[in-house]
């Protein structure tokens, strides 16, 4: 039976890695998925993912929460990581467990 | 004169840093050369070891007390340069405060990479420096950062006053950043294994490490050149900064060599350890320390500005004046 979940995507720079993961734990994410060096471009430039410095890497972060999870997500990161360069959005999912999200 | 000349042109027409024009050239005319991410860390590591591991087997037969003062040296160090800086980029630059302090934190600590590059071009003359410098590059890695946060005073931002896991991260990278492990890991094992240990594994850290070089340096080039082309909207006065600190920082590091009684080679090695700026360890600290500071100007002074101006220009005019000041 399908349940419907929120998939929150966050997209930051890679040395915040480790302080939005944990940040997140706080907020009552469950379980999340890292893919290193996503390359891209925006506002701050082009992203390679090769960077030397590592300050200039992003990583991308996937995490699948409840609705009310999701919302406290997406409206308090900015507040949290305010100079962080970081794209953060919610879309609409279906799992298979409920109870593991 | 005619010997910086000479010198000069003897650095420039050497394999490795004949290597880095080749990067900085692909580079420019946008190739699709590259060295795979994991490649260039392997080589890193490797040089980090081997010249680890080398000074330590230096230090086999010195005194260990040369040691703990070319510690408190470094440390003296490690507190005056990014001072040094903050107060020039503040005073004559006029840069906020906040950037001020980041890019200050960058040439307080070191570029391993330059001091790699400045021992090989003093190996390659028969010049011998004392082997605890490598201690010293260990040393003044990561206490810099912890200097760039004090002078960005309140502006610390509020990412620290509430994260304590950015907290954590960066005492991790201040106290157990992987290159400082290496380095001092490196040196530790030379130390303890001396000549005997050198000779097992000779073929590996010494014979092969110009090579490497070459193919890290290659890499540098590159990576100097992108750099500088990402920076868009960099202000050309800071350009100035990056030409004019390496000199002021090699000032203090013959001043402190000189408390040191250091050598030519190990006089001209604190120089360039005190010229040169970090790329590595310091700007994703400072993405963690200070998220309000602009990266791009001060990775872009270190790495496309501050380092070819030491390996090209530095590495010759240090060695110049080492051998005024400290020859016989």
């Amino acid at each position: 039976m399908a349940h419907p979940r929120k998939k929150i995507e966050i997209i930051v720079e890679a040395p915040l890695q480790k302080p939005v993961l944990d940040w997140l734990s706080g907020q009552g994410v469950k379980g999340w998925s890292v893919f290193p060096r996503v390359i891209g471009g925006g506002r701050h430039g082009e992203r390679s993912g090769d960077d030397i410095t590592r300050a200039f890497d992003n990583v991308m972060i996937v995490a699948i929460a409840t609705e009310a999870v999701a919302r406290a997500v997406l409206d308090g990161f900015h507040a949290r990581f305010a100079d962080a360069v970081a794209v953060v959005y919610t879309s609409d999912v279906e799992v298979s467990r409920a109870d593991r999200f | 004169m005619t010997d910086l000349l000479s010198l000069a042109a003897g650095n420039l027409l050497s394999p490795m840093i004949l290597a880095f024009v080749l990067g900085a050239v692909a580079a420019f005319l946008r190739s699709d050369l590259e060295i795979p991410e994991g490649a260039a860390k392997a080589l890193a590591i490797y040089l980090m070891f081997a010249i680890g591991f080398k000074g330590g087997v230096a230090m086999h037969s010195a005194s260990g007390w040369a040691l703990v003062g070319a510690i408190v040296a470094a440390l003296a160090l490690s507190l005056a340069l990014p001072v040094l800086a903050f107060a020039l980029l503040r005073g004559v630059w006029r840069q906020p405060r906040i950037n001020a302090a980041a890019i200050a934190a960058h040439y307080g600590s070191i570029s391993i990479v330059t001091f790699v590059t400045a021992a090989e071009f003093l190996r390659s003359r028969d010049i011998p420096y004392e082997g605890y410098l490598v201690a010293m590059t260990a040393v003044m890695e990561t206490p810099a950062i912890l200097i760039g946060l004090l002078l960005a005073g309140r502006q610390t931002q509020q990412g620290m006053q509430h994260g304590a896991s950015e907290r954590g991260a960066l005492v991790r990278e201040v106290l157990v950043n992987g290159s400082v492990m290496l380095l001092v890991g490196g040196f530790l094992i030379g130390w303890i294994t001396g000549d005997a240990g050198l000779a097992k594994i000779k073929p590996f850290v010494a014979d092969l490490f110009n090579g490497a070089l070459c193919i890290f340096l290659l890499d540098m080039g590159l990576v100097a050149v992108r750099q500088g082309r990402a920076a868009k909207h960099f202000p050309r006065a800071l350009i100035l900064f990056g030409l004019v600190m390496p000199p002021i920082g090699a000032a203090c590091g013959f001043l402190a060599a000189a408390a040191l009684g250091l050598s030519v080679g190990g006089a001209m090695l604190l120089a360039v350890l005190s010229a040169s700026a970090s790329y590595i360890a310091v700007p994703a600290a400072m993405r963690l320390a200070l998220p309000a500071a602009n990266p791009s100007l001060s990775v872009t002074l270190a790495l496309a500005i501050t380092f070819p101006f030491n390996v090209a220009i530095g590495l010759p005019l240090y060695l110049i004046v080492a051998q005024r000041l400290f020859g016989n």
